[in-house]
């Protein structure tokens, strides 16, 4: 298992150092002179070409890439030219917040989306699995602000009973948590239902069957375990996905995230905080992958063995 | 809008459920949720107000803010030096007595008591520290560029000395001016603008840039203390969810726009201020930049700005004919200002070479997400044949490219704070550049105007300038007031106390619950 | 694997599967009734009058007589607007699943044909940009360049390529080493024959019909960006932008914010029925699902 994570782990290191150079190189193309958004109104051209050369501006690209990298090593994220406080400190604000979005939607896209793709299989072709077919059609295709938007117009306007901004409380999570996990409940439902009907047309659901064992044992230890396989793969995606509507759904419901920072650092040009909350986002995907195929290992024991012999 | 569309969100609701299923957990978890939100009392009295604002900027300094907002916040924090009332006269804060010796010598005599949080007690020499740190603050150049000195003249008095004499300069450093400890904020490491350190009743307990800012009750307050234990501000950016903060409960105090007044006026558990304010909306032209370098097409645009049709888009305005706000003695109305007229401003147009082969073309800079106004104008430009494109800034990117020159026109609005008559004569005066005078207008008549004027005890003198200032704009038109906006909020119905300011501030220091 | 009968015109008979499918047709018809309103949305309304044209006295109408879908916030006729902003959100949505299928058909087949070196540098390339959500390439995006409608296209298109071009290279692979395939190689036909004449006609059948399933989330995308204002500006109508625009109005002029998110709905339904149906026409061993 050591050596598996092991060989993981630097798996993930090139992705992310790839990512972030990417991004950093494409955040280098910014109109924007970073000199002038610092020293803002009044600054006189020699000061402005100071203030780039302190920056390093004048630098090539990857020299400039090992220093800022080299700066998120020590703990460094650079400074935020609108705040002008440490990138770091914005982010440990608000990171909170968008992985309570992130993971909480994720934890009820698979409470929610797994019992219900078993049930889906298990009544294939009821009425149930059809009329839940044609509400996932409904629910993939409707956009999470709009959504929100009317869970709004419905729980605060005229209910009154949910808050339509902010993450104070529990109560206030409760919509932004609905809007995110939507996309993942059909996505995850439909790859459950999928992947049981593929197990169970095995033969030794067939044998357990045959032996007599209770329908619900056949499904939970040997069907379910397998079947699930597929859908721990998808995970990883979906923390993606979750991080990536979770920009929508603040800006929507006025949290205060990375996503929101992130909003808000484009309309003010503010390349460092950009820079911060991409590869934030990007570490956290990073992680969630990692996990994944952990887990995957772990329920799938054959893995381990393929990765854990040492590799020529 | 009653579809039930989140019926579907919900997934398998238990009459779908089949009789023979895997274990759900998940009415139960909705259960659970439920419980959660009709399980919200209101009736308690409140021991917080938190308080719905559109935007808290990034800094807590409010000399370098230029936030409504944050000034209003750090009301509650710092002490003025000298105060501004309802009716824009001075009023006593951490001075008692003020007055001018001659023309360019004001003294004022400091109150005893005042204390900082820190628990060091307020010294003259931090006064003067106040007045003189707003050198470094470019926005005030030219207020502080006529104050020759600031000195400790007496155990508790202080004397400003002016260059030359100016009525206004006084009033704007006084708008301006917050009371800082002088030691904290020159402690190496201290980061004075955002873990402040005032004499006032409430101190800072957290605050995070952009999103909400919380006060707590000073409890060594040496006067009076305040009635609210705390006070949250709290960034909502979207009209509509601020109001229904208000109306949930969530917001004892909102800031809201006309489109949800009646509503909270009908609401009996809701209180509504409906505060006129000096808010001046405009369209600002750069004078100095083409296509607006031109005065005959600023007048142009001047005609084809229709004032109705823009204030009815923002809602609870009314139509302005004057950059001045109309409470100021120096308030002056032009009869010969352009008014709206599509026809004439083709022509002004035509004359000027523009036409369908060769349409005028420029940026229109505005802020903050709502470009009503914005599309508005571009849509009766469009039928003139001018295509106007509109970008939207964050609000402080605007502020920094407006004060540098580099917009070509802009929409936007501001507050007057100091009540300062003056004002309507520095909106045109060469010596405010990207200050009060955004369209870089210069006429050197305006300029002798304002020269005049500012010298003057005689108001007569200052009343005359400021109408023949109003014709010269009304004559070269480098920027078209349109409307002006009333301040509205809703509040709680137990609020009560609070204290609403024609600058659009507003304070608690003396709210309460009832 | 999919065994295609190379005998007959695999295309005449998925056509025929798919008309057979009654969700699909069904997905077929409402697609053509969206395209064909929002193509002849210039018919009926004049853009400039229409489309962009503020009419004050006229806003915040409810839908009612000769204004079908009622007004905006400014008085422009909803209904000209949503029909205008189903044009950009199809030609984006659209463009960008052509542009990214060129790009990854051409990434996928050099890879999956080369193998070997090439083909896990490009992969590796573009792990990386799977790495990053396509919302925060998005912003990455919009930092440095104008939120056009082109540039839009393009940045949609690239965050579509990873996946496509993973796609387009699992099929290659399973078609290049078919024996037919061996054969003509054996032959002695060059390689870039072999691909265009062979490869590529046997393994883009369920890839194509797997590449329209991306036009939602292109459409998707561009609705997000929209309502987070950092897509297409003003006044350009924008399904997304619309929406957000209508939120300071959602207690009484609930249709500004109601009628563009259906309009989002009902096209993303088509073409997801229609992209379901194609997938089971092409892939036989799909269909029996």
């Amino acid at each position: 298992m050591t050596s598996y994570t092991l060989k993981r782990l630097t798996h993930i290191i090139p992705v992310l150092i790839a990512t972030t150079l990417l991004v950093f190189a494409l955040l280098s193309l910014s109109p924007s002179d970073p000199a002038q958004l610092i020293l803002g109104l009044g600054a006189k051209p020699e000061e402005l070409a100071m203030m780039r050369e302190q920056l390093g501006l004048n630098d090539p690209l990857l020299v400039r890439y090992a220093r800022y990298m080299g700066g998120v090593l020590t703990g460094d994220f650079g400074t935020s030219y609108s705040t002008k406080r440490p990138v770091l400190e914005m982010i440990g604000v608000r990171l909170p917040n968008t992985l309570v979005l992130a993971f909480g939607s994720l934890t009820l896209i698979l409470v929610v989306a797994i019992p219900l793709g078993v049930a889906l299989a298990v009544r294939q072709n009821s009425l149930f699995d059809n009329v839940m077919r044609v509400l996932t059609l409904l629910t993939a295709a409707m956009p999470s602000f709009w959504l929100g938007l009317m869970l709004i117009l419905l729980f605060s306007v005229k209910l009154g009973w949910l808050p339509s901004s902010g993450l104070d409380n529990a109560r206030a999570a409760i919509m932004p948590l609905i809007c995110l996990a939507v996309a993942g409940w059909t996505v995850t439902s439909r790859l459950t239902r999928a992947s049981m009907l593929d197990v169970v047309r095995q033969d030794y659901i067939r044998t357990a069957r045959a032996k007599g064992l209770p329908q619900g044992v056949v499904m939970r230890k040997h069907a379910l375990r397998n079947a699930l396989l597929p859908v721990v793969t998808s995970v990883g995606l979906l923390v993606g996905q979750s991080v990536g509507g979770a920009v929508v759904i603040e800006i929507l419901f006025g949290i205060n995230g990375i996503g929101k920072m992130m909003v808000d650092a484009v309309r003010q040009q503010d390349v460092p905080t950009i820079m911060g909350g991409v590869l934030i986002a990007a570490v956290v995907i990073a992680v969630a992958n990692l996990l994944t195929d952990l887990s995957y290992a772990v329920i799938d024991p054959r893995l381990e063995s393929m990765y854990g012999e040492p590799t020529a | 809008m009653k579809r039930s569309n989140e019926n579907m969100t919900t997934a398998p609701t238990p009459h779908h459920a089949p009789r023979r299923r895997p274990t759900f957990a998940l009415p139960a978890l909705f259960a659970v949720l439920l419980a959660f939100t009709s399980a919200t009392a209101q009736n308690a009295t409140p021991t917080e107000l938190v308080v719905a604002v559109t935007a808290i900027g990034n800094t807590l300094d409010p000399a370098v803010a230029n936030f409504a907002n944050t000034t209003t916040a750090m009301g509650h924090v710092y002490d003025r030096i000298i105060g501004i009332d309802a009716n824009f006269e001075f009023a006593p804060a951490v001075a008692t007595s003020w007055e001018f010796v001659d023309a360019t010598t004001f003294k004022l005599t400091v109150g005893d008591g005042f204390v900082f949080h820190n628990g060091v007690p307020l010294t003259v020499q931090d006064v003067v520290f106040s007045i003189e740190r707003l050198r470094d603050v470019p926005r005030l150049a030219s207020v502080m560029n006529n104050i020759a000195s600031t000195e400790v003249t007496g155990e508790s008095e202080v004397t400003i000395k002016l260059v030359a004499p100016n009525s206004s300069t006084i009033r704007a450093l006084m708008a301006a001016a917050h009371v800082l400890n002088e030691a904290y904020s020159k402690t190496p490491g201290v980061d004075f603008a955002n873990k402040p350190i005032g004499t006032g009743p409430y101190v800072v307990s957290n605050f995070v840039p952009g999103d909400r800012l919380e006060l707590t009750a000073w409890a060594d307050y040496p006067f009076a203390a305040p009635a609210i234990p705390r006070i949250v501000f709290r960034t909502i950016p979207e009209d509509a969810n601020r109001y229904i903060a208000a109306e949930t409960g969530e917001a004892q105090f909102a800031a809201i726009t006309y489109h949800d007044l009646v509503r909270a006026e009908s609401n009996p558990r809701l209180n509504v201020i409906q505060q006129k304010t000096t808010n001046t909306a405009f369209i600002s032209m750069n004078t100095q930049k083409a296509p607006f370098d031109n005065t005959n097409v600023r007048l142009a645009m001047a005609y084809a700005t229709d004032k109705e049709g823009l204030a009815v888009v923002q809602g609870g305005s009314t139509v302005i004919y004057s950059m001045t706000p109309p409470m100021f003695s120096t308030y002056y109305a032009s009869p010969n200002l352009p008014t709206f007229d599509l026809e004439k401003a083709r022509q002004l147009l035509e004359a000027e070479g523009y036409g369908p082969s060769n349409p005028l073309r420029f940026d229109m800079w505005t802020y903050g997400g709502n470009t009503s106004v914005a599309e508005t104008y571009q849509a009766l430009l469009s039928a003139i044949g001018v295509e106007m494109s509109i970008k939207n800034f964050e609000f402080g990117v605007f502020l920094e490219g407006m004060a540098r020159g580099e917009y070509q026109m802009l929409s936007g609005s501001w507050n007057n704070i100091t009540g300062d008559p003056m004002s309507a004569l520095e909106n045109y005066w060469s010596g405010s550049f990207g200050s009060q005078n955004i369209s870089f207008f210069q006429n050197a008549r305006a300029d002798e105007l304002y020269e005049l004027a500012k010298g003057t005890v005689d108001e007569s003198v200052l009343i005359d300038a400021a109408r023949e200032v109003q014709e010269i704009a009304a004559a070269e038109m480098p920027i078209i007031p349109t409307f002006s906006t009333l301040a509205m909020f809703a509040f709680d119905a137990r609020l009560v106390g609070v204290e609403t300011y024609p600058s659009s501030l507003y304070s608690f220091r003396n709210a309460r619950f009832e | 694997m999919t065994r295609t009968n190379l005998s007959r015109n695999p295309w005449r008979t998925a056509w025929r599967r798919l008309s057979r499918n009654r969700t699909a047709v069904v997905g077929l018809f409402l697609l053509a009734a969206i395209i064909l309103a929002c193509l002849s949305a210039p018919l009926w309304f004049d853009y400039q009058r229409d489309v962009v044209g503020v009419n004050v006295s006229q806003r915040l109408r409810i839908p009612a007589e000769g204004r079908p879908l009622g007004t905006d916030e400014l008085g422009r006729n909803l209904l000209a607007r949503i029909l205008w902003g189903g044009r950009i959100s199809l030609t984006i949505g659209i463009g960008a699943v052509v542009l990214a299928g060129l790009a990854a058909t051409l990434i996928g087949t050099t890879a999956a044909y080369y193998g070997g070196r090439t083909d896990s540098l490009l992969m590796r390339a573009l792990d990386v940009l799977l790495a990053i959500p396509a919302m925060l390439l998005m912003i990455t995006f919009v930092t440095i360049m104008a939120p056009t409608q082109t540039n839009l296209m393009l940045a949609i298109g690239l965050s579509f390529v990873p996946a496509m071009a993973r796609l387009v290279r699992a099929q290659v692979l399973s078609v290049k080493d078919l024996e037919y395939v061996a054969a003509v190689r054996a032959q002695g036909a060059s390689t870039a024959r072999v691909l265009v004449a062979h490869v590529l006609p046997n393994a883009m059948g369920p890839v194509i019909a797997s590449f329209v399933m991306y036009i939602p989330g292109g459409i998707m995308t561009i609705s997000g960006l929209g309502f987070i204002g950092l897509g297409i500006q003003p006044p350009t109508p924008e399904w997304g932008a619309m929406l957000a625009s209508g939120r300071a109005y959602i207690r009484d002029a609930w249709h500004i914010t109601t009628l563009p998110g259906l309009a989002i709905v009902l096209t993303i339904i088509a073409l997801t029925l229609v992209g379901d149906g194609l997938r089971d026409a092409i892939d036989s061993r799909m269909s029996d699902r």
